[in-house]
C-alpha cells in the first residue's frame, strides 16, 4: 500500500518537473535580455531540477525496496544541496552582471544606478 | 509501465538541455552563457538520477552530487572573473 502510493508521487512530481523544465527553457529562449531570462532559469533549476530529485527519491525506494535507500537518500541529499545552493550561484553572476553594464532592454528605473553604486 | 513514464520524462529533460545549449552558443553576453550553463548542469543532475532508478544501482547518485557541487564552484569562479577580483582574497 505504502509502495503504491510512493510510486503515484514520484511519478508525479518527475512528469511534473520535466514539463516545468522545458517551460524554463523555452522562456530562456524567448525573453529580452539578462536580467528578465533569470525568472525562466530560476523557474528551470528550483522545479525543474530540486522537484523530480523529490521524485526520483520516492520512485527508488517505491521499485527497487531496500535496495535502492542508498540512492534514495543520495538524491534527497542532492535536492537539499541544489535548493540551498542555486540562488547564491545566480545572485552572484547577476551582482557581477549589473557591475559590467550589460545591456538592459525592459528597463524603467533603476535604483542601483541612483545610489551611485 | 512506470519504466515508461520515466524514458519519457528523460526525453522532456533532454529536450529542454538541446534549448538550452541554443542559448549557452548564441547568448551575447557571458552571463547569459553562464545561466544556460548553470540550466544545462542540473538538467544532466536530473537525468543521471533517473537513470540510476531505470538501472538500479547506486553509483550514478554519488556523480551527480559531485557534479551539482562542481557547478557551483565553477559559476562562483566564473563571477568573481567577471567582477575582475582574484579568488582567495
Amino acid at each position: 500500500m505504502v509502495t503504491e502510493i510512493f510510486l503515484v508521487i514520484g511519478t508525479f512530481l518527475v512528469v511534473l518537473g520535466g514539463a516545468l523544465s522545458i517551460i524554463g527553457a523555452i522562456g530562456l529562449l524567448r525573453f529580452p535580455s539578462y536580467f528578465v531570462r533569470i525568472h525562466a532559469a530560476t523557474v528551470s533549476v528550483i522545479g525543474g531540477s530540486v522537484v523530480p530529485l523529490i521524485g526520483v527519491a520516492f520512485l527508488s525506494y517505491g521499485i527497487h525496496g531496500q535496495d535502492g535507500i542508498v540512492t534514495s537518500l543520495g538524491a534527497l541529499g542532492t535536492a537539499a544541496f541544489i535548493f540551498l545552493t542555486a540562488p547564491v550561484s545566480s545572485h552572484a553572476i547577476a551582482r557581477s552582471a549589473a557591475r559590467m553594464r550589460i545591456p538592459r532592454e525592459p528597463l524603467e528605473h533603476d535604483h542601483l544606478e541612483e545610489d551611485g553604486r | 509501465m512506470i519504466d515508461m513514464i520515466l524514458v519519457f520524462s528523460l526525453g522532456m529533460f533532454i529536450i529542454s538541455i538541446t534549448l538550452s545549449m541554443y542559448r549557452m552558443v548564441v547568448g551575447p553576453t557571458i552571463p547569459d552563457r553562464m545561466l544556460a550553463l548553470d540550466v544545462i548542469s542540473y538538467g544532466l543532475t536530473v537525468v543521471m538520477g533517473i537513470i540510476a532508478v531505470i538501472s538500479g544501482s547506486p553509483y550514478l547518485i554519488v556523480i551527480s552530487f559531485s557534479l551539482a557541487l562542481w557547478f557551483f564552484i565553477g559559476a562562483l569562479y566564473v563571477a568573481r572573473y567577471m567582477e575582475g577580483e582574484q579568488i582567495g582574497d
